[in-house]
């Protein structure tokens, strides 16, 4: 009798503990579960502002269409999207509206973009943020791109002529940056740290679309990745573009490769690979104010000669690594003007006063922006060449 | 061979009392069988002593009766000239009849033992003794190839029914002095020998006596099948991994004896018991050893991970994908969606249908006849593959999945443990379904708390992984390492002596 009992107890506190470990877990809408294909997989978001109401918001949504094509000749089919918008007084709100209009359960865990437009961000970019960071089901790792001159409604509704997909066509522009380093890609965790602290100021990836040739001399537009856009706090100011966006980038140590176009004694172009560029933002305290040393390396090959004369002697490298240093020092010389003038500090140049001055910070700090503005920095680059690839002299050179 | 059927008492009258060893009492007992024979034989004529000779049919071998029992009781002079019992008896003792094993008994029950295990007795009435002389000679099947684990690379021999052979098997193999084979009768009706091997000096004698004790706890009727003393020696019955090895190489039964463990023979069965069973030794194939060592701890460490893989990975997939989908990536959920849109049943139906389906295939090819089977295979594959997904009951990814998983459930060389994990899947499956990853790891706490709670014969089932005392891990079950490096046998089940090499 007493085996029985025993085991009779066992078995109720291991029913207990079972009951309370599946029933009492705490989830929200037990059992939450939306069967894979009855959910709407939300590739990139997008957000405007309204267009009925101008307080309002716009949120377009882009998911892959997954049904079934019949019909064979249209084999792209594959990569259309299907977009959804609403417009309403918050984000939030429009999120939730969407489910009056969509046939399917919106889910927003895989999201891979989110697109503002730039009338929006001129406003104030941080209220749109707020909801996307709070939420625990959107991804934090996602990067941020602002649409340049149009809303982003236009950039995730195009249907180009080839009918590429929008977020492919994103995925592969942000994934070739480091071809050229003209920009970088900005998650929203970097945005939210950087909005975070106090007296730096933040930039944004750019896009905007463009026209170009196609087929049979068509024009067709595509999207195109140009630079940064800049901010003041949380309102866009302008936009920092093409070679400027690289000199910022120089001075930021956000180069990964690029191509350096010098103009030689005879008027000729070559052109030169970058492999590795640091730098390095030293700020000093003499006599009684503030001043900062940025110092970039920068170190190239040689990749495209265009001469065709006789070549390669040792002062040609010389003059090859001037031109360079030229070309570098512009480049980041009118990033920090851009800056001084409209008083942004996006270089963290006053992260690194309070990291070697604490004290002196302490007291200068309420009156950063204006101190920036007036702030000598100078910059020092130096150049090497490393090696010109396969072959020595040009072809066709006696 | 053409007698009556009822036989009338051809011999002495019984005696009164019913336990004496009598011919008469014999007959009453044997006789109506229509296989035992029982022959009157007189010798020496002048004195008239009288012996019945009592065997069957069948079981003894006659050739060696006429030869060497009756040629020299009939033709050996001292034998006829024997005055009375008691000589004659003395006579036989000495040994001049001609069979090598002889035995004087004085107890009925005991004769009819040997007499239905194929010997001839010689019963002398007046002085209550029998002589048994084993002439065994049944049929028997020749010693042939394994029929399920098959190695290349090893001996080709393998247990048959009959256990003087298998002994004989062992010994030929073990050649040692110390190894020791006991003998013990299971089963009230079928009076089954049940034979104990071990090595003397060796093998840690608290395994042997709990062996014995549970053997001889047993009180069953028929040892015939192996559940019957399978299931009567085993820890804990309720648990679906097997606690008992089983082999019917003798090769493998041998290096786990030397090992330190102890094998149980049963008379009938061609499989060699080994005790205790560990799940480490569940996962050793007899290939590794053959193998390179590198090769061999490459296949053993896949082992491991296939145990796994196939334990959790369908319920993993379920819980994945409808509670968690942001953990997927996201082409692949893409892709995901697009196979399953328009399928009738939700993913854990599915799931649950194909496993089910698989065990349905399992179980109806162990039935089919020969000729058939090519035709059912290709069915199979059609049902469940192909027409199922055409007409959108299941969609092609569970159906990779579950392939993928079966396979990996075959690999483990034991048949008892790939059983019991497919079962286990089950559960893990609708625990996965019912709260996502939450619910797989309670069912993996409910599922390590179920074996580390098991034992076999006092040795921890999840030992060397489990216990402490300074065990070398990786000798030899997650790898396999060369010989040189194992030179102490398993220190989980207590040998006496512990080193093996140098």
């Amino acid at each position: 009798m007493k085996k029985i009992k025993i085991k009779r107890k066992i078995s109720i506190v291991i029913f207990s503990i079972l009951f309370i470990f599946i029933f009492l877990t705490g989830c929200n809408y037990f059992p939450k579960f939306v069967e894979i294909d009855d959910n709407f997989i939300v590739l990139a978001l997008g957000i405007d502002k309204g267009i009925e109401n101008k307080d309002n918001f716009r949120v377009t949504l882009v998911t892959k269409d997954l049904r079934e094509t019949t019909d064979t000749k249209q084999e792209g089919g594959a990569n259309k999207g299907v977009f959804v918008k609403f417009e309403s007084a918050t984000i939030f709100d429009a999120i939730r509206r969407i489910h009056t209009i969509a046939y399917k359960d919106v889910f927003y865990g895989h999201i891979e973009f989110i697109i503002i437009g730039e009338e929006l961000a001129r406003e104030n970019i941080n209220k749109t943020l707020d909801f996307i960071v709070r939420n625990y089901e959107l991804r934090t790792m996602m990067p941020i791109l602002i649409a340049r001159g149009i809303t982003a409604e236009e950039i995730l509704d195009s249907e180009d002529e080839y009918e590429n997909f929008v977020p492919n066509i994103l995925d592969e522009l942000l994934k070739n940056i480091g071809g050229h380093s003209i920009s970088k890609v900005v998650s929203l965790k970097d945005v939210c740290v950087s909005f975070n602290s106090e007296y730096g100021d933040t930039i944004i990836g750019s896009i905007h679309k463009k026209n170009i040739q196609g087929e049979n001399s068509k024009e067709i537009t595509t999207i195109e990745l140009d630079g940064y856009a800049v901010f003041n706090k949380f309102k866009l100011i302008d936009f920092l573009l093409q070679n400027n966006a690289r000199g910022a980038n120089f001075i930021n140590n956000d180069i990964n490769s690029g191509i350096i176009v010098i103009e030689d004694a005879t008027g000729k172009k070559n052109s030169l690979e970058i492999l590795e560029a640091t730098s390095k933002i030293e700020p000093k305290y003499i006599n009684n104010t503030f001043e900062a040393n940025i110092s970039i390396k920068v170190i190239t090959n040689i990749d495209e000669i265009q001469n065709e004369e006789n070549y390669f002697t040792v002062e040609l490298i010389d003059e090859f690594n001037n031109k360079q240093k030229n070309v570098v020092l512009q480049e980041a010389q009118s990033a920090l003007n851009f800056s001084q003038q409209n008083g942004v500090d996006i270089f963290n140049i006053g992260d690194e006063i309070y990291h070697k001055y604490p004290l002196k910070w302490d007291k200068i700090k309420d009156n950063w922006k204006e101190i920036y503005k007036q702030m000598k920095i100078n910059i020092n680059v130096e150049t090497k060449i490393n090696g010109t690839h396969i072959i020595y002299d040009p072809i066709g050179v006696k | 061979m053409f007698e009556k059927n009822n036989k009338e008492l051809q011999f002495t009258e019984p005696s009164k009392n019913v336990n004496e060893l009598t011919s008469g009492n014999l007959e009453i007992i044997l006789g109506i069988n229509s296989d035992v024979k029982i022959r009157k034989l007189i010798i020496n004529e002048k004195t008239n002593i009288q012996i019945t000779m009592i065997y069957v049919d069948g079981l003894a071998n006659q050739a060696f009766i006429s030869d060497y029992i009756l040629k020299p009781l009939y033709n050996n002079e001292k034998l006829n000239n024997a005055q009375d019992s008691k000589e004659l008896i003395k006579l036989i003792d000495e040994g001049n009849i001609y069979i090598s094993s002889q035995l004087k008994l004085y107890d009925i029950n005991k004769t009819l033992d040997e007499i239905l295990s194929g010997g001839t007795a010689l019963i002398f009435d007046d002085c209550k003794t029998s002589i048994i002389f084993d002439t065994k000679g049944f049929e028997k099947r020749a010693i042939s190839e394994p029929s399920v684990e098959n190695i290349t690379k090893a001996a080709k021999d393998s247990f048959v029914e009959t256990i003087r052979v298998n002994t004989s098997i062992i010994r030929r193999k073990i050649k040692t002095a110390n190894l020791v084979i006991e003998n013990l009768v299971v089963g009230r009706q079928t009076i089954t020998n049940v034979a104990i091997v071990y090595i003397k000096g060796l093998t840690n004698t608290n395994i042997v006596d709990e062996v014995r004790n549970r053997l001889n706890a047993i009180n069953i009727d028929s040892a015939i099948g192996t559940v019957n003393i399978e299931e009567f020696i085993c820890d804990d019955v309720n648990c679906v991994f097997p606690q008992i090895a089983n082999t019917e190489r003798p090769d493998k039964f041998c290096n786990d004896i030397i090992e330190g463990r102890v094998g149980i023979i049963v008379d009938n069965l061609p499989i060699g018991y080994i005790v205790p069973g560990t799940l480490v030794q569940f996962l050793q194939a007899p290939e590794d050893y053959g193998r390179n060592y590198i090769f061999g701890s490459f296949i053993r460490f896949m082992r491991y991970c296939l145990l796994g893989f196939t334990l959790i990975f369908p319920g993993f997939f379920v819980a994945v994908l409808y509670y968690h989908q942001e953990m997927i990536p996201t082409r692949l959920i893409l892709a995901i969606s697009k196979a399953h849109t328009g399928v009738v049943f939700p993913m854990v139906i599915e799931i649950i249908y194909i496993l089910i389906s698989f065990e349905i295939l399992y179980e109806a090819s162990l039935r089919i006849p020969r000729t058939i089977g090519q035709a059912i295979s290709i069915i199979g594959t059609l049902v469940i593959g192909q027409a199922a997904v055409d007409a959108k009951i299941i969609s092609p990814i569970t159906v990779l999945i579950v392939a993928t998983v079966s396979i990996a459930s075959l690999v483990m060389p034991n048949q008892d443990v790939s059983n019991a994990l497919r079962l286990w899947r089950f559960i893990f499956v609708i625990f996965g379904g019912i709260l996502g990853l939450y619910g797989i790891n309670i069912a993996l706490i409910l599922f390590i708390f179920k074996m580390a709670k098991l034992e076999s014969f006092g040795v921890p089932y999840l030992s060397p992984i489990v216990s402490g005392d300074d065990q070398k891990l990786l000798e030899d079950t997650l790898f396999r390492f060369p010989m040189k490096f194992q030179k102490t046998r398993p220190k989980n089940i207590n040998p006496l002596d512990i080193k093996r090499q140098g």
